[in-house]
């Protein structure tokens, strides 16, 4: 096969691959968060904030979604609980969160595996 | 399991003062320990409802930095939730049960603007998803669910 046909099966396969992609919008990430210092470990930025009052969280008012570019609804909450295996009982803690509403997020352009901004609805929840 | 994943609308509903949501085999992935980098493929289902209660806050942007946690326009009532949960590892190598309330912990739940739609006007479809938080109201979308869709992996300030 010359270099030519390999080139061209070469980006058949991209833009099928591609494909399956076209027409779902990908949510983006906040693109701010809390940094947090791991003892004996890397420090680990993450795209989210802990509302809440108290040392260690963010403030009353903070940011309490995880996706950017977003209008909707939104629900979160700490919790504690107790959960078992059948043989043993673990103390649990939750933050859960729930969004819904429309979002401007990433979609799949053809090309290079590029994306575009685009509009959609969704339901999302963070576990 | 630190995941943002996308559900059917169906599986929230608000009524009243109540959101509560219905997830059923959601597959997911166990991170085992806090910022672990094992997974192990499972299989997650739940329910909680989040009850508001009060007066909202209304939110406005206190800051202009993109980055930071006040750059988001809302209003948002305390709320409490409670839940219970099944999760399970595809492999059975476990499987647990358990429930969870907010007994006393910080909870909010209400109605959000951020990013390209903070200063938006709250007319049309703002103003929908304001009175969404209120009134009974359960939204369809026009979007296919994609089950599953773990976008990113991410910690908490709690254990799983």
């Amino acid at each position: 096969m010359c270099t030519r046909s390999k080139l061209v099966c070469a980006a058949c396969l991209l833009a099928c691959g591609c494909l399956p992609l076209r027409g779902q919008v990908y949510p983006v990430p906040i693109p701010g968060g809390d940094i947090f210092p791991s003892v004996g470990g890397p420090i680990t930025f993450v795209n989210q904030f802990l509302p809440g009052v108290g040392t260690i969280f963010d403030g009353l008012n903070a940011e309490p979604h995880g996706i950017v570019n977003t209008s909707g609804i939104v629900a979160m909450g700490y919790t504690a609980g107790t959960a078992t295996d059948g043989a043993n009982t673990y103390n649990i803690g939750t933050d859960i969160r729930v969004y819904q509403g429309t979002y401007v997020g990433a979609m799949a352009a053809l090309g290079a595996a590029g994306s575009v901004s685009s509009r959609a609805h969704g339901t999302f929840v963070e576990i | 399991m630190f995941w943002i994943v996308q559900i059917p609308d169906d599986a929230v509903v608000i009524s009243g003062n109540t959101l509560t949501i219905h997830v059923a085999n959601l597959a997911i992935e166990d991170e085992i320990a806090f910022l672990g980098t094992i997974r192990i493929p499972s299989t997650l289902s739940f329910d909680i409802t989040y009850t508001k209660s009060g007066k909202p806050r209304k939110i406005e942007p206190t800051s202009q930095d993109p980055l930071g946690a006040f750059h988001w326009a809302g209003r948002m009532w305390m709320a409490t939730n409670s839940g219970t949960f099944s999760v399970s590892r595809d492999d059975g190598s476990f499987s647990a049960t358990g429930s969870f309330s907010s007994s006393g912990m910080f909870g909010e739940m209400g109605t959000e603007k951020n990013g390209i739609f903070v200063g938006e006007d709250d007319q049309g479809e703002n103003e929908s998803a304001h009175e969404a938080a209120e009134p009974a109201h359960s939204v369809q979308s026009s979007e296919p669910a994609t089950l599953p869709a773990p976008l990113r992996a991410r910690m908490k300030g709690t254990t799983k």
